[in-house]
């Protein structure tokens, strides 16, 4: 019923990427010095490019590995799917631990980490389903909420900010910034791959 | 334009035009007599059931206007009637079946006879208002007071006064193997999605059970998610919003014994509306809107936020408001979550019995629970006044909930916020919210996802989200919303010079 009504749309599939780029480098950025200070920026600005082109390559490749088993063979799709899989549990697995800990550090502290661990999984696990479909709308209705509220705190710590610091800045350095370009395409390389290979 | 279909001499062929543009109205009878001297004239009589009432009766003006027929040469009763011989006020003749169905529609008796190609109207006194209720639970101040009562006739009578169109279906059935109770969809033919119907028709027939006493029951017995405390058909005691949601496509059910109607499919957004919102300009509309908006996280969150800020999180507070928080709770012998679930227990309870109680005792229950207990309760240090202000809030956030049925399920969760507040903070509201997301997310009502229209930007065409946290200007809300056809999306057009 309704059927034109229960496809994901671009809109949600637009708002699921940019939550899961995003999602993760706010996570990871403060334990990576790599995006600190302007070498960060301007790595992050100079590797966005070059993410957008990889996302517009992941999307057109998309039928050439939609269904690996037809193209590879059942031995050959469990080569190919096996690294991922493995990658997406370990990524999962650290995202999961390293959520808990700041959870734990800012939020409540003195809690111990399992009762934090088990609650977060318990509310990605029961909150997102296994449904596609559900998943796409969650992140449609959610998305102006955590960014609206990313970027209102972003505003107001830009007025906290003391112009006299700037003036302290040595010069650029180059292999910084490149550094910098490379662990954010390393970061955002996975994310793309989790909504074209099911 | 058209040309309009005339009325034909002969009685067989305007019958068959008549059943067949009143297919699937089962409230409008169509009754073929024979009259005059020797019962020679074949005639028809067409009538809204509830709207021409008590027809056959004798004491009736219709009634006698039959009676007196039967002594009447056949070839004279047309002229008769026409030229008002029966001391009727009001007789018109009426040239085309347009002008019949208009008149039909419009709450009148239409009379065909064989060999005469005109119809005959005779007045009634139209669509009922004697013994129709006021809507008690959806009080507005503008727009119609008329609620629905308790037949079903009356009910379909009281939408079809306000769309007064043959594509206006109601599809009666009976229900329930020893109440037998007469139950009705209600629809827009042309208009609502034809799998819409099969599935309702396919769920109300997919149980056997003894008796059907109310519209509560069809809901528990249709609705797709039974375990999920939200509610999946919209209930309304109102004409004019059932009429309304009828002409955006959805489907009215209407049970006899039941003074509310439902309507299906439902989202998260249709509850938040009032009637009111539609014959009120923009900007209040909107206003009102937001502040229903404002009320249901209030009501979901007050409390468990209050909860996580002063145990968890009391660094977001400025200095003197956290020192004046603490104050009040000094001598409170209570953690403040007992201290909470107290209050909100305690609220539930004058809530409840104020429901209970004959009416001019409810006031007072109120004023002894609310007043006297309260300043009771802070006067020997049980509760602290902060926590009495964050309940009473989180009490008027519910009732600005315009529907009963949706806030019930946002007053039961509230409880879950209160623990997840107090035990773990801010960090469990939003795994708490993010729960209640996702469930929202994954519920439907006959297809249509529960979060629309903020789930749905981006669907071809579809322009809902101008009537959703605010009201857009009447001449933007130019597109039905998602429940309509998709090839009959638009409502609302300004006419060029030619037509007018």
């Amino acid at each position: 019923m309704f059927s034109d009504n229960d496809r994901i749309t671009q809109n949600q599939l637009k708002r699921q990427v940019l939550l899961s780029l995003s999602g993760s480098f706010l996570l990871i950025q403060s334990e990576m010095p790599q995006f600190y200070g302007r070498e960060g920026f301007l790595g992050i600005l100079l590797c966005f490019p070059a993410v957008l082109l990889y996302l517009y390559f992941l999307v057109k490749a998309a039928p050439a590995y939609k269904n690996p088993v037809k193209m590879l063979g059942n031995a050959g799709a469990w080569l190919f799917l096996l690294p991922y899989y493995l990658f997406l549990a370990l990524n999962g697995s650290f995202f999961l631990r390293h959520t808990a800990q700041m959870i734990q550090n800012y939020l409540v502290p003195g809690m111990s980490l399992e009762w934090i661990l088990l609650l977060v999984l318990a509310a990605a696990f029961l909150g997102t389903g296994s449904e596609v479909q559900r998943r796409a709308r969650i992140a449609q209705a959610a998305a102006p909420l955590v960014l609206g509220g990313f970027f209102v705190m972003a505003a107001i710590a830009a007025f906290s900010v003391n112009p006299a610091h700037l003036h302290q800045q040595g010069a650029l350095e180059p292999a910084k910034i490149l550094n910098s370009a490379e662990s954010f395409f390393s970061l955002s390389a996975f994310v793309p791959a989790a909504f074209c290979v099911k | 334009m058209e040309k309009p279909e005339p009325i034909s001499r002969k009685l067989k062929e305007n019958e068959t035009y008549i059943r067949r543009r009143c297919e699937g109205c089962a409230d409008i009878l169509i009754r073929p007599m024979q009259l005059g001297k020797g019962r020679k004239l074949s005639c028809l009589v067409v009538y809204i059931e509830t709207a021409v009432s008590n027809m056959m009766l004798s004491e009736s003006m219709l009634g006698r206007l039959v009676n007196r027929l039967d002594d009447v040469p056949a070839e004279q009763i047309p002229g008769m009637i026409k030229e008002n011989a029966l001391g009727i006020s009001d007789v018109q003749e009426l040239e085309d079946m347009e002008k019949a169905m208009k008149a039909l529609l419009a709450g009148n008796a239409i009379f065909f006879f064989d060999t005469y190609d005109r119809a005959l109207k005779i007045s009634s006194k139209g669509y009922p208002n004697m013994g129709v209720n006021k809507a008690e639970s959806e009080k507005v101040l503008r727009g119609s007071k008329e609620g629905f009562s308790e037949s079903e006739k009356i009910n379909s009578a009281l939408i079809r006064k306000r769309i007064r169109s043959t594509n206006l279906k109601v599809e009666e059935m009976q229900l329930g193997t020893r109440s037998d109770t007469m139950v009705a969809l209600v629809y827009m033919e042309g208009l609502v999605y034809e799998s819409l119907l099969d599935k309702l028709r396919e769920r109300m027939k997919a149980w056997e059970i003894d008796g059907v006493l109310d519209t509560g029951v069809l809901e528990q017995m249709t609705e797709e998610e039974w375990l999920s405390p939200f509610p999946q058909f919209e209930s309304t005691e109102r004409p004019d919003k059932a009429a309304m949601e009828i002409l955006n496509g959805r489907v009215a059910i209407l049970c006899d014994n039941s003074p509310s109607a439902l309507l299906a499919p439902t989202t998260l957004n249709c509850f938040l509306q009032v009637s009111e919102d539609r014959y009120n300009r923009f900007e209040m509309a909107s206003f009102q809107r937001m502040l229903r908006y404002a009320a249901l996280l209030l009501a979901l969150l007050i409390s468990g936020t209050y909860l996580a800020v002063i145990g968890f999180h009391t660094q977001i507070l400025p200095t003197r408001l956290l020192l004046s928080f603490a104050e009040a709770r000094r001598g409170v012998p209570f953690p403040s979550l007992l201290e909470v679930l107290f209050m909100e227990l305690a609220f539930e309870l004058i809530r409840e019995a104020g429901l209970r109680m004959p009416g001019p005792l409810s006031g007072t229950i109120g004023i002894v629970g609310g007043l006297i207990i309260g300043d009771a309760a802070v006067g020997a240090n049980l509760v602290s006044p902060m926590t009495v202000v964050i309940v009473a809030l989180s009490a008027l956030s519910s009732f600005a909930i315009p529907d009963e049925s949706f806030s019930v399920p946002f007053r039961l969760l509230k409880y879950g916020f209160i623990l997840l507040g107090g035990w773990f903070g801010m960090f469990g509201i939003i795994c708490g919210l993010y729960l209640l997301l996702g469930h929202l997310a994954g519920l439907k009502s006959f297809g249509i996802p529960y979060l629309m229209p903020y789930v749905g930007k981006g669907l071809a065409g579809y322009q809902d989200e101008r009537n959703a946290l605010w009201r857009a200007p009447f001449a933007r809300l130019n597109q039905r919303p998602v429940f309509a056809r998709r090839e009959q999306r638009v409502r609302l057009r300004k006419k060029c010079k030619k037509e007018e």
